[in-house]
């Protein structure tokens, strides 16, 4: 049966994009058929990762909500493009770089159920075998939406005081919604931090599943999204690490 | 009050919308809410299925089905397309996400 998976983060800047895209890529290197929806319309960005450029979109998620495509039509498989013998798929729904379409969202909204009824539809036509939404920072309708449908939500926080706060508020919207799975990651962890410490810390602090400390990495800020860390550095610690956050979602 | 009672009480106290937002659905008492939210993320259900879920008799059911028809929460759909064969099943009215004035030029 398919899986939705839902990373979130209740501000932006935490790493959310990333490990979207590094869990695909794992997920797809098991051999398994893996969708990546780009619901954050408002500044898109995931589809960088993946090497896809705004020219290559004949259709985005944004199309699709208006009635313009059906969803699988804004489908792109980029799994020949990454740099790896991966050999599930990866199919990538971006939403549109465009400033005017950016602008006709914000003006005239969009159907919610249109985007609920595209999920299950993404998973149906392109047998799916994960669904990974890479959600807007904060609590919205679209990210409660997906909060509210995910099998597994993985909320991803850096050790601040800030994240600290922002979380404690989504994990007990999760709780209400009572989401099957939730996995905490923190992310961006100092290296002079002890991450067995943290690990305890933010676990007795949310009464929740940390699935991973991710140090801070001079690697992936160097890679500054020009491609996925898991295939670039198949054997760093970190990719080990994303693995058994990948096993823990979906074993 | 009984357990159907309360949820009766429930919607027939929830304000009318035009379409749920998961707001609204989050405002719910547990049953109701949990109930919501499994249509949601699988789809339409006949009443029956509501019963089961929200744990309350068919006659119940059919009264918290029809309030939160009423107010908007619920939309009935037929599995079947021209409708005549099929018993009805509900599912949630999203409401749409509401756009906000931005200059035409932008």
């Amino acid at each position: 049966m398919s899986k939705i998976v839902s990373v979130h983060s209740f501000r932006g800047g935490t790493g959310k994009s990333n490990t979207t895209a590094n869990l695909a890529a794992l997920l797809a290197a098991r051999g398994l058929r893996v969708g990546v929806v780009d619901t954050d319309i408002m500044s898109p960005g995931i589809h960088v990762l993946f090497g896809v450029d705004e020219s290559e979109m004949v259709h985005s998620l944004n199309d699709y909500l208006w009635g313009e495509c059906n969803v699988e039509d804004a489908a792109i498989d980029v799994t020949a493009r990454l740099n790896g013998s991966i050999p599930g798929k990866i199919f990538l729904i971006p939403s549109s770089m465009k400033t005017g379409d950016i602008a006709r969202v914000l003006r005239e909204g969009y159907d919610v159920g249109l985007l609920n009824d595209g999920y299950q539809r993404l998973i149906q036509k392109l047998s799916l075998d994960a669904l990974l939404i890479d959600t807007h920072p904060g609590l919205n309708e679209e990210t409660l939406l997906s909060i509210a449908i995910s099998d597994v939500l993985a909320i991803v926080m850096r050790p601040d005081s800030q994240d600290y706060q922002g979380t404690a508020v989504t994990v007990e919207v999760a709780r209400k919604l009572d989401v099957p799975l939730l996995l905490l990651i923190v992310n961006k962890t100092p290296q002079v931090f002890d991450s067995q410490m943290v690990k305890q810390r933010v676990e007795k602090t949310f009464g929740c599943e940390v699935a991973a400390v991710l140090p801070h990495s001079d690697e992936m800020m160097t890679l500054a999204s020009e491609g996925i860390f898991v295939l670039r550095y198949p054997d760093h610690p970190m990719t080990g690490m994303l693995k058994q956050v990948a096993t823990r979602a979906l074993p | 009050m009984n357990r159907s009672q309360l949820i009766i009480q429930e919607v027939s106290r929830c304000p009318a919308v035009d379409g749920a937002t998961m707001a609204d659905i989050l405002a719910f008492s547990e049953p109701l809410r949990l109930t919501l939210k499994h249509v949601v993320r699988n789809g339409p259900l006949p009443v029956d299925q509501f019963a089961e879920h929200l744990d309350v008799d068919l006659d119940a059911a059919h009264i918290i089905v029809q309030r939160l028809l009423e107010n908007g929460y619920l939309e009935k759909v037929y599995a079947d397309e021209t409708g005549k064969n099929a018993a009805p099943m509900y599912r949630v009215a999203l409401a749409p996400l509401r756009g906000r004035p931005i200059p035409d030029d932008l």
